[in-house]
């Protein structure tokens, strides 16, 4: 166990550099100079010069890139081009509202799932089971941001009853929180809950089906046990997996969410980036999710390890 | 050269493809969603090929007497903020759409299924180095890794296709390698190689007709997967640019106009859309219950056990 | 050996699955009785019915599709077609005990055996965790499973297969069933642990007095253990016999093609192994008369294609389904008596490694 802990590590660590290098080289490939661009028509010669300075881009390529990494790696992604202002504190700044929308977005997808996929596969051919996988098609059919948009039509613009866009952090007022956490975290959810539902559904399915389950029977267990006991026992140690790998898809795409309800996360921040031509900041952003990405996969095979007791043996 | 009719003998222990393929088109359309699925994206096809005969007026025709008009007879899906009738523009949206996701999956098909044979077929280090350059793309989450790219390229249409075809690439790899992985060692490979086949040949007579199953399944699924990002990145503003009539840049547009009630601008494009993935989707899934063998015999067995 | 009280007399059973097809009739009215302690063999090429008409019996088919009918007397009280859902469940597993044939896939890889054996005594004895626990050291003792205290709370994949069987005998055993049936419980297995499992399940039976339903396509594994065989094809009883009636002098065109095509020990090249042509009918498209006279190389009947024959009893005790009986110089029949040298039972040697 121990080992495959160390190895697993150490592969997402090696995946990290790959990412970093992979990020760094893409925003170096930009033709002309960036900081010009980025000032545009605030040009300021002080400024400009302060920036080349402060971000080193006066150095040679590789040197650039390992100042970048160390400085990366003790908390420092050095400062927008925009504002002038550090980039970690930034993020850090927005990073809470990311983490509370893809928290909610997946328990939003769970609540959805768990209970559909089970119940679809229990009852697999029935209504209940196309109703089901009817809603998963549709949901992976759908994009997120016009889900999102229909969603502000009806319940913000029609209905009145949610706020249309905007954040609040729950420590200042948790009601209001709640209320525009609501939309974004059904429209992600909704997605995330398709997904989840044909995968919990067939892996409920291939439980079911296993022999051991048909002793069980033979054992003459009752159906809740073996439900319980030997096929959602056995069935959970994929979905929490998949789970795991959706709330990191969600980190990555959550981008789009977020613009749609004027969220303030990391995900806009980056885009807002793209569209400044704010290079550092973009950088940082994109290798701060996709950190955030490769973390939550390797916490998820840790756990599937732990899990799973053939595994954790070998 | 007798050595290479030698090794024709040794045919791969299938059935002609001919008769596998008329198999699996029947498998196809004897699933009803499938089928339904491959007619409404007949459907969508032509009407991107025909746009300029279908649509009643042309996606830039503007009429600012008749600015955002709700849906009527004259204007089927209504008019935008600019006085252009939302129908014909979302009939030529479906060729920005079709285009994009086509070129897209095109480029990562050509070049994922290359990097796939060349990594599963000579293994060692090449395969090493490859498959993790491959981790490295997909260790990134794909909406962020497109941003990333277009930003550096600058968003237009052909960088948005370039952008999708990158990030598209790991998957046909991998899926190639998997399936070059499991071919090359079957005995009538092994067979042909003892008996000098050039790799070339390996490739073209056994390797590439047993990969072709997984790839076409990929790719109808990808393209679902590559419309919806576009829509996503010309959402963003990142992708497609105006004036050119892409879905997702309809729907930014739309967005201005959800609070004063303008429906109509946001729900047509959507569920072009919607329409168009779901197609593909039905499609690619009907494909895959048909071209796999494992899953098929599942489904001939369920009525005889 | 078999005492004279019946366990489980079967009558009249008959299992159906609808199908796009039709009904497939894949049981065509079997019976039988099962007396205590004795093994029963029941014996078939795969889709013959022999696995389903033992699960239906307590519904371990799914239904619908499926469908049974006929009576099952279980310790002559208990009918058990005609039980729902609820009360069979107090029987499986009590009263009636089952053995799969692969055990690499029979134990649940997330729980300990430990779990996996005790949870059925608790369910069904009501035992308390600590007793429970008690008792399956004993049980795993007896199933030949050394220091059984400390592999309790081992998990599956820490076995080999033979030991794992051993394990599912002992979940099998754990609540004392009158009758443990073992659908292919060997089959998975390579032959010396076949030998060391049926061994087992011998002695057990000698100790413990249950009867034993043994259900195999492999008559070489019958031939040492079992009192009396039921051959069936095509979802019906051809021959029912003695064990050594039968081996000694196979009546029905069918099982003395089964028995001609058993390897004979020493025989290594195998070369007068005699195939029976051709393969069994779908039991969706069974044949007008005798199921099995495409296949049978007699037939010397007019009513062989037209006509289904009864199961008749042609000599005390030996029952066959043919309307042509198969005269005992024939060469085939000889042939084929000759591969099994069949000893009593209980000279076998008793050894459990």
């Amino acid at each position: 166990m121990g080992r495959y802990v160390l190895r697993r590590t150490a592969q997402a660590a090696v995946a990290l550099l790959g990412v970093s290098i992979v990020v760094f080289a893409l925003i170096h490939l930009v033709p002309g100079d960036p900081v010009r661009t980025a000032l545009g028509t605030r040009f300021d010669q002080d400024l400009y010069d302060a920036l080349i300075a402060r971000s080193g881009l006066d150095q040679p390529l590789l040197v650039q890139y390992w100042n970048w990494l160390t400085g990366a790696l003790t908390g420092d992604l050095g400062v927008s081009f925009r504002t002038g202002e550090p980039i970690t504190a930034a993020l850090l700044q927005r990073l809470p509202a990311t983490a509370l929308l893809a928290v909610a977005s997946l328990l939003v997808g769970l609540l959805i799932a768990l209970p559909a996929g089970i119940i679809s596969a229990v009852r697999q051919g029935k209504p209940v089971d196309y109703a089901a996988s009817g809603f998963s098609q549709i949901g992976v059919s759908v994009p997120d941001f016009w889900f999102g948009l229909l969603l502000i039509l009806v319940f913000a613009r029609t209905l009145g009853w949610l706020p249309p866009s905007g954040y609040t952090s729950p420590l200042e007022d948790p009601v209001e929180a709640i209320r525009r956490l609501i939309l974004p975290a059904v429209t992600a959810g909704v997605v995330t809950g398709a997904i989840l539902t044909r995968f919990v559904r067939s892996s409920v399915l291939e439980a079911m089906s296993a022999e051991h389950v048909r002793l069980a029977r033979a054992k003459g267990m009752p159906d809740r046990y073996i439900l319980r006991h030997h096929v959602l026992r056995n069935a959970w140690i994929p979905v929490v997996t998949v789970t795991g790998l959706q709330l990191a898809t969600l980190l990555g795409g959550i981008v789009v969410v977020e613009v749609v309800f004027a969220w303030p996360g990391v995900g806009r921040y980056a885009l807002d980036s793209v569209v400044r031509r704010d290079y550092p900041a973009l950088q940082g952003a994109v290798l701060l999710i996709a950190a955030g990405f490769l973390l939550i996969n390797l916490l998820v095979d840790l756990l599937y390890a732990k899990l799973d007791p053939r595994i954790s043996v070998s | 050269m007798s050595e290479h009719d030698d090794a024709e003998q040794l045919q791969a222990p299938d059935e002609p493809a001919e008769a596998r393929w008329k198999e699996t088109l029947s498998a196809l359309f004897a699933n009803r969603l499938a089928a339904a699925g491959v007619v409404v994206l007949a459907l969508l096809i032509l009407s991107a090929l025909l746009a300029d005969v279908v649509a009643p007026y042309a996606f830039t025709d503007d009429d600012l007497t008749r600015r955002l008009e709700p849906p009527s007879a004259a204007h089927w899906f209504g008019t935008d903020e600019l006085g252009r009738d939302v129908f014909s523009r979302v009939l030529f949206g479906a060729r920005v759409s079709l285009q994009v996701g086509a070129v897209a999956v095109g480029i990562s098909l050509v070049l994922g299924t290359l990097i796939g044979l060349i990594s599963g077929y000579r293994g060692g280090w090449t395969d090493i180095v490859l498959m993790r350059a491959m981790d490295v793309l997909f260790s990134f989450p794909v909406v962020l890794l497109a941003i990333a790219i277009v930003a550096v390229l600058s968003p237009s249409l052909t960088n948005t296709m370039i952008a999708i075809g990158v990030v598209f690439t790991p998957i046909f790899a991998r899926v190639v390698r998997g399936s070059v992985l499991s071919v090359r060692e079957e005995v009538f490979v092994r067979a042909s190689r003892s008996l000098g086949a050039s790799d070339w040949r390996i490739i073209s007579r056994h390797v590439l007709p047993n990969v072709a199953a997984p790839v076409i399944v990929q790719t109808s699924l990808s393209l679902a997967f590559a419309i919806l990002t576009e829509a996503a990145l010309s959402y963003l503003g990142i992708g497609v640019q105006p004036p050119r009539p892409a879905w997702g840049l309809m729907l930014l547009d739309a967005q201005g106009f959800i609070a004063t009630g303008e429906w109509w601008m946001s729900i047509f494009p959507g569920l072009a859309i919607f329409i168009t993935v779901a197609s593909l989707n039905l499609v690619g899934d009907g494909l895959r219950d048909a071209l796999d063998p494992k899953q098929r015999s599942i489904i001939q067995s369920r009525g005889v056990t | 050996m078999s005492d004279d009280e019946v366990v489980l007399s079967v009558r009249d059973l008959e299992v159906s699955f609808g199908t796009k097809r039709g009904r497939a009739q894949v049981v065509r009215g079997i019976d039988y009785d099962l007396h205590r302690g004795e093994t029963l063999a029941i014996v078939g090429e795969s889709g013959s019915g022999k696995s389903v008409s033992t699960l239906a019996l307590t519904k371990l088919i799914p239904i619908p599709p499926g469908r049974v009918t006929g009576t099952a007397h279980l310790g002559g009280d208990l009918e058990l077609i005609a039980m729902s859902e609820q009360e069979l469940s107090h029987v499986r597993g009590r009263r009636v005990g089952f053995v799969f044939q692969d055990p690499m896939t029979s134990l649940n890889p997330v729980h300990t055996i430990g779990r996996q054996l005790t949870e059925g005594m608790r369910h069904h004895l009501g035992l308390s965790e600590g007793d429970a626990r008690d008792r399956a050291v004993d049980l795993l003792h007896k199933v030949g499973i050394p220091s059984p205290e400390r592999r309790l709370d081992d998990f599956p994949h820490q076995f080999s297969g033979g030991m794992r069987q051993r394990v599912v005998i002992a979940i099998g055993l754990s609540c004392d069933p009158e009758v443990l049936i073992a659908d292919e419980a060997t089959t998975a297995l390579d032959v010396t642990t076949q030998a060391q499992i049926t061994d087992l399940v011998a002695e057990l039976q000698a100790e413990l007095g249950m009867a034993v339903i043994w259900i195999t396509h492999d008559l070489g594994v019958v031939a040492g253990i079992a009192d009396r065989v039921l051959v069936m094809y095509a979802g019906e009883v051809v021959e029912a016999a003695s064990a050594e009636a039968l081996f000694a002098r196979p009546r029905h065109p069918y099982t003395i093609g089964l028995q001609a095509s058993l390897p004979v020990l020493g025989d290594v090249d195998r070369h007068d192994l005699a195939a029976i042509p051709g393969l069994p009918p779908a039991p969706t498209a069974l044949p007008e008369g005798c199921g099995f006279h495409p296949r049978c190389s007699y037939r010397d009947d007019a009513r062989c294609a037209t006509e289904r024959p009864p199961l008749t009893e042609v000599v005390e005790g030996h029952w066959v389904r043919s309307f042509y009986e198969v005269p005992a110089e024939d060469a085939a029949r000889a042939a084929a008596a000759s591969r099994i040298d069949i000893e009593p039972p209980d000279a076998r040697d008793e050894g459990v490694a």
